[in-house]
């Protein structure tokens, strides 16, 4: 990965220096059907946070990312940006500020050209070119996928397509970053270097997977969301290490934290060995 | 990508700018839409694979291109011999219902505008992107919703393409076969699922693209200046479009 201007230094966990970049207070949500998706949902993403957000499928962690960025209008509750509340006219905000990458890549990349992709939110902010094309470069070379700019984004290989997606997201220089399901498609390369990159970044980052091992070596805190409903949040090693609190959400306790995992790794902690063997680059 | 278009600009024609190859085509094609004459309409058939030789693209891709517009001729020719307008004369004295010598006209003017018509499309369109030819239409004034949805049109076929190619491979490594009446049912299966599949797809890119600012409003990147080159395109273009009506009526 290339150095970019999203490297900085990452506040202490737990120590955010001033008020929540992103806070959800009391936020639900109904499908229209009335079917209640997420009820009562409160939390704070801190600048420069990452944090990790794991729960069974049909928890509601997708729905809770689309209400984040607005894309979803809450039933009840509010989302505060830096501590004023979201409002029709402050969406747009939201969106400069917030970026999110789906979890299926392909669904944000639909023109024919990488480089048309990843300007796209440049463009729909109203930056003059020049500005959107030292966006294109800085983006893609945040990722490393600057020799993909010319190429046809339904051509690329999922892990080049994630790339991409993030950089989509990146390019307008967001502060937050919401990813859900961000190693679904990835190989163990893909993961080991989605990882490093988002180490990288100084932004706050909500990560939305079913993929523990990953969220236990990225996010020092997480929420675990069950039913629409935050069921436990805390510090990950804590939380994920529980494994009656994760049979009981349909989850496992990662790999690394099994009692068993950590002598053969006498070296290091669990934290650091990701089942498929990640190292840090 | 629409099917035969390429990733990349291709050729001279390729490298002009897109609505000064767009313009020059409309020039020609609407000239060529009126040709009266066979003499005129060979000359234009002439004119256009010469074109599309020059363009880089190869007389193979022309010739695969044309396969569907040759079977639809097949047809008209087919039937147009038969066509008796006033003042027609059969071709066959004792057959009053064959063809006739107009019908025989109608149906060679018919194949070669259609041929140089269709020739011609395939030089002007398939040396650039698909969708660089539809920004070069909105950069010709055509209507943004036209040219908006026409780009998400082509994305969402490509998409549905793919799945439908998933599916069929699904299909055929679970043992089906395509035969007779009875695989109408699967068909059917298939064509609702591709359409519940792609509203699902289409919801979720537009909340992708409302992510990224996206208002209901495409912007597009604004056209690059043209070249001398790109009018000297346009020039050539009008005279040509111009020079075949002129000959047309010449000696009369």
């Amino acid at each position: 990965m290339t150095s970019h201007r999203y490297l900085g230094p990452m506040p202490e966990p737990g120590q955010p220096s001033g008020p929540p970049l992103l806070e959800a207070r009391g936020l639900g949500y109904r499908y229209p059907d009335g079917q209640v998706a997420l009820e009562a949902i409160s939390f704070c993403l801190a600048p420069g946070e990452r944090l990790g957000l794991v729960g069974p499928n049909g928890a509601g962690k997708s729905t809770l990312l689309l209400l984040l960025t607005g894309v979803l209008t809450p039933s009840e509750g509010t989302l505060f940006l830096e501590g004023e509340p979201v409002t029709p006219k402050t969406l747009g905000e939201l969106r400069r500020r917030v970026g999110v990458v789906f979890q299926h890549a392909d669904d944000m990349l639909f023109t024919s050209r990488v480089s048309d992709d990843v300007a796209f939110g440049p463009r729909h902010s109203r930056l003059p070119a020049s500005e959107t094309e030292a966006r294109i470069n800085e983006a893609l070379s945040a990722v490393g996928a600057e020799a993909l700019r010319d190429r046809v984004p339904h051509h690329l290989s999922g892990g080049e397509k994630r790339r991409v997606a993030l950089a989509s997201a990146l390019a307008l220089r967001p502060e937050a970053l919401l990813l859900d399901e961000p190693t679904s498609d990835l190989d163990p390369r893909g993961r080991r270097e989605l990882r490093a990159l988002l180490e990288e970044l100084a932004l706050a980052t909500l990560v939305a997977s079913h993929d523990l091992e990953f969220v236990l070596a990225l996010c020092p805190r997480v929420l675990v969301l069950n039913h629409g409903h935050v069921v436990k949040s805390g510090p990950s090693r804590e939380v994920l290490g529980n494994e009656a609190l994760m049979l009981e959400h349909g989850l496992e306790r990662p790999h690394s934290l099994t009692p068993h995992a950590e002598p053969h790794h006498p070296g290091g902690s669990a934290h650091d060995h990701d089942h498929d063997h990640e190292t840090r680059p | 990508m629409s099917p035969g278009s390429p990733e990349e600009r291709v050729g001279w024609l390729g490298r002009r700018d897109d609505r000064a190859r767009l313009l020059a085509f409309f020039l020609i094609a609407l000239a060529w839409a009126s040709l009266t004459s066979v003499p005129g309409g060979a000359l234009a058939l002439a004119c256009a694979l010469l074109l599309a030789a020059s363009s880089g693209l190869g007389l193979l891709h022309l010739a695969r291109r044309l396969r569907p517009v040759l079977s639809l001729l097949c047809l008209l020719l087919l039937l147009t011999p038969f066509w008796h307008p006033p003042g027609a004369e059969p071709l066959l004295a004792s057959w009053t219902w064959g063809p006739s010598d107009l019908g025989l006209a109608s149906a060679g003017l018919l194949s070669l505008r259609v041929l140089a018509l269709s020739s011609l499309a395939i030089a002007a369109l398939d040396v650039a992107p698909f969708d660089q030819s539809l920004q070069g239409l909105r950069g010709l004034g055509v209507p943004a919703p036209l040219v908006h949805t026409a780009l998400l049109t082509q994305r969402a076929l490509v998409r549905f393409q793919e799945d439908l190619s998933r599916i069929e491979a699904a299909l055929r490594v679970r043992g089906f076969r395509a035969r007779g009446l009875g695989a109408l049912p699967t068909y059917a299966g298939v064509a609702g699922g591709l359409l519940v599949r792609s509203v699902g797809r289409a919801e979720r890119l537009e909340q992708a693209m409302r992510c990224r600012g996206y208002e209901g409003e495409l912007i597009l990147p604004a056209p690059p200046a043209a070249s001398w080159r790109d009018g000297a395109l346009v020039m050539g273009a009008l005279i040509l479009a111009l020079a075949f009506p002129l000959a047309e009526r010449w000696p009369a």
